[in-house]
């Protein structure tokens, strides 16, 4: 029986990795080991904290199969009245500003899903355009800029240390806690979770919660690394952070192949692909068309090994052929 | 000599390393309905669903009326005359009944871009008529049908295409007493057309009823096909099973016999349109059936009682602790578990291992401080459930959606059975289990009133309620009709009686 556990080579598992190692081999030769550069590999942890750390809220969403499409457009609030705030105020005001517009946005856009029975995709993407337009109107003719005193985020030590902080509060909370795991399963079948009397609505918009906070943690690491704000910042961003995650394997539809470690190596993924293809002097035209084909390559793979390999392994075989498994009807 | 209608030599098919069927060989004659009996993952589905070109057989032939007949598709199998009524309900539940009669056979009603939905309409009324079927609304969406209106609507889509072979998998099992009448006339006069049916059913005793043949699955191979008239009951049963089995699996004790002791306290439980003014007690240790025809409102009454029903009224205490059933939750917190009847949509997440699916409803019993679940406690919870109930799987990460019906339903008991519960409300729970798994639940019912568990349990089925119940409660139109009780009042007259 362990031996044979051993054996069971589930592809989904290794998945995540093997696209990591697989980009990272074609592009260390497509630049001549260009990409490994120590001043390319400290620029590529850079773009991917930030990933990393919105992605480890989105992962609460994406979980359940709904999207929150408003992670980018948080960052841009953050950066817009966090830093009109250290500016005009007190340098750290940044901070509780920012946790609390994420927050905030989070527990508005899970009311307006699990209460009002809006479709996340739709909720987020209102939101995203009105705190858009919100953004432009405040930064149309003024700049902010980053307080010194709050240089250090951007220090590689402290953003080192506080990434594996952040992500192992969230592998706690979203693998080894019950919230964590009524999150994936209502991504397998809400109506069963509510069918277990769990308040399916707390549940999700807590998840959103989660989601809106962590984008806005990534936010001040955006702002700190970029030194101020302007009206476009975080634009596109929250395409990046789902593409991380969709990327590594974790399955659109959400559920229990949600995990927090396929978040970690789609980050650095997506940012070496990106990073790897203007090295190669491509032009940001066909980095954009690569970086599609590439995602839809994913995660078509992914659905597809799902399926292929649904009870996969050496054990289940085993069993089937000795005549003990109830087998399929 | 009865002339042939479908043959099949030497059909096999497996999916991965399971065997579902193996060299196949059956003949079916016209004007007859051969039954396929077996234990769930015997493969009668499998084969039923290759008949119908829903699955390609990996080797073997079909001959039809003596040609050699290979369907590439459902679509195709139409154009030889074969359709299908599937076991799960195939209905779109937004569109109209109408539209979802004609799916995939609109190209007839095209008129430029339009489709001409009276002419669709028409025809399908048609069909009712023509077999003598109740007519089913077909201007709202299918999904606001009750079941067995959806069930009766496949049967008239299936027949749209004039079939002269009909595959009916689990038909009946919907269907209530009344329409289960119809569904038997509707037989006669299609095998009298000299047409053939091939029947799939747990319902053993309809099956030795209404069949000319019988034959027999047992792992994905035919293990006895003759004249139904030749089985008895229990060789049938044996054949199935391939081992001995006695032939009562319900209760033996003639009397009903519970504590005092009142667990549930329910009074003038009301949802409007649903069910009116129910009211009775759960003892300690009690099961008490509740039956009535379908549309009675048997099954509102369970859901209603968890608190799924909008607009309910009337109390529910759970009298150990004197606390009011208000939401969901109030029934998980006072150890009672709720079972619906459609175990797939409500019950399991289908694409989740079976360890999931067991931890679900205790994750709040074992998480520790700090929300701490620990994976060790977890796993040992579902190894518990797993093997105390015997789930035939290739371990606890085994997707669930590819186990048979009868072990789905083990995991979604198991998963409540293995707390510590005080009641249990049931709504048919045996409903798409085979027989081996059917005497299982009974056995574990039997255990949970030993045990001290009220259980509640709704049941279509006469005999099962009659079996296992002290009670029952009989339901007609909305309203409690009767309380019968187990030593005086379980005669299918009696009950029948109180039901009409």
């Amino acid at each position: 029986m362990t031996r044979s556990k051993k054996m069971n080579f589930q592809i989904n598992t290794w998945l995540p990795i093997i696209i990591f190692v697989l980009i990272a081999v074609i592009f260390g030769i497509g630049t001549k080991g260009a990409l490994f550069g120590a001043t390319n590999l400290m620029n590529i942890f850079n773009q991917s904290v930030a990933i990393i750390i919105a992605g480890l809220g989105m992962l609460f969403v994406a979980a359940m199969g709904s999207t929150d499409i408003s992670c980018g457009v948080i960052v841009a609030l953050v950066g817009c009245f966090g830093l009109m705030a250290s500016t005009n105020v007190n340098d750290f005001l940044l901070i509780p500003i920012a946790l609390g517009i994420g927050i905030g946005s989070g527990l508005l856009l899970g009311y307006i899903n699990a209460k009002r029975k809006v479709s996340s995709f739709m909720a987020s993407l209102a939101l995203m355009m009105a705190y858009r337009a919100v953004a432009n109107l405040v930064l149309s003719n003024t700049s902010f800029y980053l307080p010194d005193s709050l240089r250090f985020i951007d220090n590689f030590a402290f953003k080192i240390v506080s990434v594996i902080v952040m992500v192992a509060v969230i592998v706690y909370v979203f693998h080894y806690t019950r919230f964590g795991v009524f999150v994936r399963d209502i991504g397998e079948n809400e109506t069963a979770v509510r069918h277990v009397g769990v308040d399916v609505d707390v549940i999700k918009i807590a998840a959103f919660a989660v989601s809106g906070l962590m984008a806005a943690i990534a936010g001040i690491y955006m702002v700190a690394r970029l030194g101020g704000t302007n009206n476009t910042i975080g634009t596109g961003f929250e395409m990046k952070v789902m593409m991380a995650l969709f990327i590594a394997g974790v399955p659109v539809q959400g559920g229990v192949g949600s995990k927090v470690y396929k978040l970690i190596f789609g980050a650095p993924t997506i940012i070496m692909l990106e990073n790897g293809l203007v090295l190669c002097g491509t032009s940001g035209a066909v980095t954009q068309l690569v970086r599609g084909l590439v995602l839809l390559a994913a995660v078509a793979f992914t659905g597809f090994m799902a399926k292929r390999f649904a009870n996969v392994g050496v054990e289940a075989a085993r069993n089937q052929k000795t005549g003990e498994s109830g087998g399929t009807e | 000599m009865a002339e042939e209608m479908l043959r099949m030599e030497g059909v096999s098919k497996s999916f991965g390393p399971t065997k579902a069927n193996r060299d196949i060989n059956l003949v079916l004659n016209k004007g007859i309905l051969l039954g396929l009996a077996g234990e769930n993952g015997s493969g009668k589905s499998t084969l039923a669903s290759m008949v119908c070109g829903m699955q390609k057989k990996d080797s073997g032939k079909f001959y039809k009326n003596g040609l050699n007949y290979d369907p590439h598709s459902p679509a195709d199998a139409a154009a030889h005359g074969v359709a299908m009524v599937v076991q799960e309900l195939g209905v779109v539940g937004n569109l109209p009944g109408v539209v979802n009669m004609f799916l995939g056979k609109m190209d007839p009603y095209t008129k430029g871009p339009m489709v001409d939905l009276k002419a669709m309409k028409r025809d399908a009324k048609a069909v009712f008529e023509k077999w003598n079927l109740p007519l089913v609304p077909l201007d709202v969406p299918a999904g606001s049908l009750s079941i067995e209106q959806r069930k009766i609507m496949e049967l008239a889509r299936a027949l749209i295409t004039e079939p002269d072979f009909l595959v009916l998998d689990e038909i009946s099992q919907a269907l209530s007493q009344d329409n289960r009448q119809v569904l038997y006339q509707f037989i006669e006069t299609f095998k009298s057309k000299g047409r053939t049916i091939l029947m799939v059913t747990h319902d053993l005793e309809e099956m030795m009823e209404i069949s000319d043949e019988i034959a027999v699955l047992r792992d994905g191979v035919i293990v006895e096909s003759r004249a139904a008239g030749d089985y008895t009951m229990d060789e049938l049963k044996r054949l199935m099973i391939g081992r001995e089995v006695s032939g009562d699996y319900y209760r033996d004790d003639k009397e009903e016999r519970y504590e005092d002791e009142v667990v549930l306290e329910v009074r003038n439980l009301t949802v409007p349109g649903k069910c009116e003014d129910i009211s009775f007690d759960l003892h300690k240790g009690e099961i008490l059936g509740i039956c009535g025809l379908s549309d009675a409102g048997i099954h509102e009454v369970g859901s209603a009682m968890f608190g799924l029903e909008e607009g309910r009224r009337g109390s529910i205490v759970v009298k150990a602790e004197n606390k009011e059933l208000k939401k969901t939750s109030d029934l998980i917190k006072t150890g009672g578990a709720y079972l619906s009847k459609d175990r797939d949509a409500h019950g399991l997440m289908l694409d989740a291992g079976i360890g999931d699916n067991l931890i679900v409803p205790s994750v709040k019993e074992l998480s520790g401080p700090a929300a701490y679940l620990s994976p060790v406690k977890t796993k040992a919870l579902a190894q518990r459930a797993s093997e105390a109930f015997e789930i035939k799987s290739s371990g606890l990460g085994h997707v669930v959606r590819r186990l048979s019906g009868g072990n789905k339903q083990k995991v979604n008991l198991s998963r409540w059975l293995v707390k510590d519960l005080k009641y249990i409300i049931l709504d048919c729970p045996t409903r798409g289990v085979d027989i081996g798994v059917k005497a299982y639940i009974y056995s574990v019912l039997k255990k949970a009133k030993k045990d001290g568990i009220g259980v509640v349990m709704i049941s279509d089925e006469l005999q099962e309620a009659m079996g296992m119940s002290d009670r029952i409660l009989v339901m007609k139109e909305h309203r409690a009709a009767g309380m019968l009780s187990r030593s005086s009042d379980f005669t299918e007259d009696k009950i029948m009686e109180v039901m009409l």
